[in-house]
This record gives structure tokens, C-alpha cells and sequence, in this order.
């Protein structure tokens, strides 16, 4: 767990850096809400 | 109610969530239709950008003749530009997008079908050209952005045949497309990204550096992330095919 933590970080961190959004979905998760959710925090970043 | 050919993985329940929303460039971006993006260029929308002093050529109708009237100069009045953009979507179908954890569940590579589908209706429906481009290892199809109606039945159709096989090797492929893009635009990733984090962050660096706008979209099995193993047991791994030793719990059944 504490590598799959650090290879999530590794990239969240990475895009942070190259200015590029990222978002984690879990395929358990359903896919409206997920995309809404980042549809809507971008949005508002803007 | 039977669904039309090539809307497997159109899904209307997501379109419906996400009906009232936009998805708006970070950074200027260079499109070829009126659109909700901003632009480079100067053109004529609502949003005032700069004077610029009146250059023989210039038309006659553009002067703003109250800046005349106080500075006895020409000035032309310009405005920001909005611009359409357009979108590519790179979709990751390696072998180890095949996999899933439940025998109801979607696999990853079904889930980014229905991602890629449902944001490529969004794009165009916000009159935004979008293309798809699916790899493995390697580039396995490329649809260039267009806008045309036909073209979303093409991208379905793409997806519809897409399945999970190939070792996964990002950073190749992106370097291949970035290589070949010439107009500044959005680049969403969907992948899982099961490769070396350092190679693919030098391949979105390289569309970063070309001005592009990038999404990541990580996709990730419930059981990746949670990882519901406690006995030893042995498995092909989906990325290469050789053989790897883990734990499992019993409970836990991964296909």
C-alpha cells in the first residue's frame, strides 16, 4: 500500500509540476458522479 | 429499449450529470471556428483587448473616432478572440487495462470507452473538434479532430472494436503524437498508467512545452487501490505476461 501511495503521489506530483490536471477514477466508482465532480472543480479553478 | 449501433458505451445517464457544464481551455488555444476558448489572436468578441494605432490597410470602419476626437490620432479598438479548440483524446489499451475485479464491474479499458465516448459527444457538442487516438505499445488507430456529425459514429465504432492486448509503453506513442501536432490544443490521457512515472511525465512535458492543455485521467481497479490480498497466490501479470507472485484474500477474486 505504502508503494502503490508513493507511485499515486509520484504522478499527481509530476503533473503538478508539467501543469497538467489530473484525476484518479476508480472503475468502482460511478462515472457521472466522477466526471461531474472534476467537471465541476475545474470550472472553478478557472 | 434497444440501443442503436456503435452506442454500446454512450452513456446517457453521464451526459445528462453533466449537461449544464463546460470544459474551458487552461491556456490559449488555437482553433478555427467561433468558440468558448480564448484565443492568440485578436478578433471580435464582447471582451475589449487593446488600441492599436491605425496602419494604411486598416479598415476605415474599425476606428474608434472618440479616441480621435480626443488624441487626433487613429486608433483601432481590437478585441479578444474565442475560439473553438481541438481535443484529443489518447486512450491507453495495453493489456493491462483488461483487467477488473468483480464479475459485474466494467474493466478499466470499458470504463475509459464510456469516458471517452461521453467526453467526446461533450467536446463536440461545446463545437470543439475532437480525435481519438488508441495505443498499447504502439499507435493502434488515429481519428483526427473533426467536427462533423459523422464523426462521432466514427469514434464509436473505434471504440466498440478496441480491445485490451499490447505492452504498455506511453511515453512512445505520446512523444509520436506530440511530434506530429501542430496547432495548440487539449491533450486528455485516459490510461492507468502502469509505466515508468518519469517516462511519461517527459512525454506530457513535451505537449506542455508545445502549449497544450493536458487532463490525466488515472484509471484504477477498486482492487489496485485497495489491494484485498492476504494469502500467496500467482498470476500472469496483465502488462507483460510473465508470472508474479502476491497475496489474496480469499474473498477476493480477481478474473
Amino acid at each position: 500500500m505504502k508503494e502503490l501511495r508513493g507511485f499515486l503521489s509520484r504522478y499527481e506530483k509530476g503533473c503538478a509540476d508539467v501543469k497538467a490536471d489530473y484525476k484518479l477514477f476508480d472503475t468502482a466508482q460511478p462515472l457521472e458522479l466522477a466526471l461531474s465532480e472534476y467537471l465541476f472543480r475545474r470550472s472553478r479553478l478557472n | 429499449m434497444a440501443k442503436t449501433p456503435h452506442m454500446e458505451y454512450l452513456d446517457f445517464d453521464v451526459l445528462a450529470g453533466i449537461d449544464n457544464m463546460q470544459l474551458l481551455a487552461k491556456v490559449v488555444v488555437e482553433g478555427f471556428l467561433l468558440g468558448l476558448h480564448r484565443s492568440p489572436y485578436r478578433g471580435f468578441s464582447v471582451e475589449f483587448a487593446e488600441y492599436r494605432q491605425y496602419s494604411p490597410g486598416d479598415e476605415i470602419k474599425h476606428i474608434d473616432w472618440k479616441v480621435f476626437g480626443k488624441t487626433d490620432r487613429y486608433y483601432i479598438k481590437q478585441f479578444e478572440e474565442e475560439t473553438n479548440l481541438a481535443c484529443y483524446i489518447l486512450l491507453d489499451a495495453s493489456a493491462s487495462m483488461g483487467f477488473k475485479s468483480s464479475e459485474t464491474g466494467l474493466t478499466k479499458l470499458q470504463y475509459g470507452c464510456c469516458l471517452t465516448a461521453c467526453l467526446s459527444y461533450f467536446m463536440m457538442r461545446q463545437r470543439d473538434a475532437t480525435g481519438l487516438m488508441v495505443f498499447d505499445n504502439q499507435v493502434r488507430s488515429v481519428l483526427p479532430p473533426r467536427l462533423r456529425q459523422t464523426h462521432m459514429k466514427h469514434i464509436l465504432a473505434e471504440l466498440e472494436g478496441c480491445r485490451p492486448g499490447g505492452e504498455t509503453d506511453l511515453a512512445g506513442p505520446l512523444h509520436h503524437l506530440a511530434e506530429g501536432l501542430k496547432r495548440r490544443g487539449l491533450i486528455i490521457l485516459i490510461s492507468d498508467l502502469l509505466d515508468e512515472p518519469e517516462k511519461v511525465l517527459s512525454a506530457l512535458q513535451h505537449f506542455r512545452f508545445q502549449g497544450h492543455d493536458i487532463i490525466v485521467f488515472h484509471l484504477m481497479d477498486n482492487a489496485e487501490l485497495t489491494f484485498p490480498y492476504d494469502t500467496m497466490t500467482s498470476s500472469p501479470t496483465s502488462r507483460t505476461g510473465r508470472r508474479r507472485s502476491c497475496r489474496r484474500r480469499e474473498s477476493a477474486r480477481p478474473t
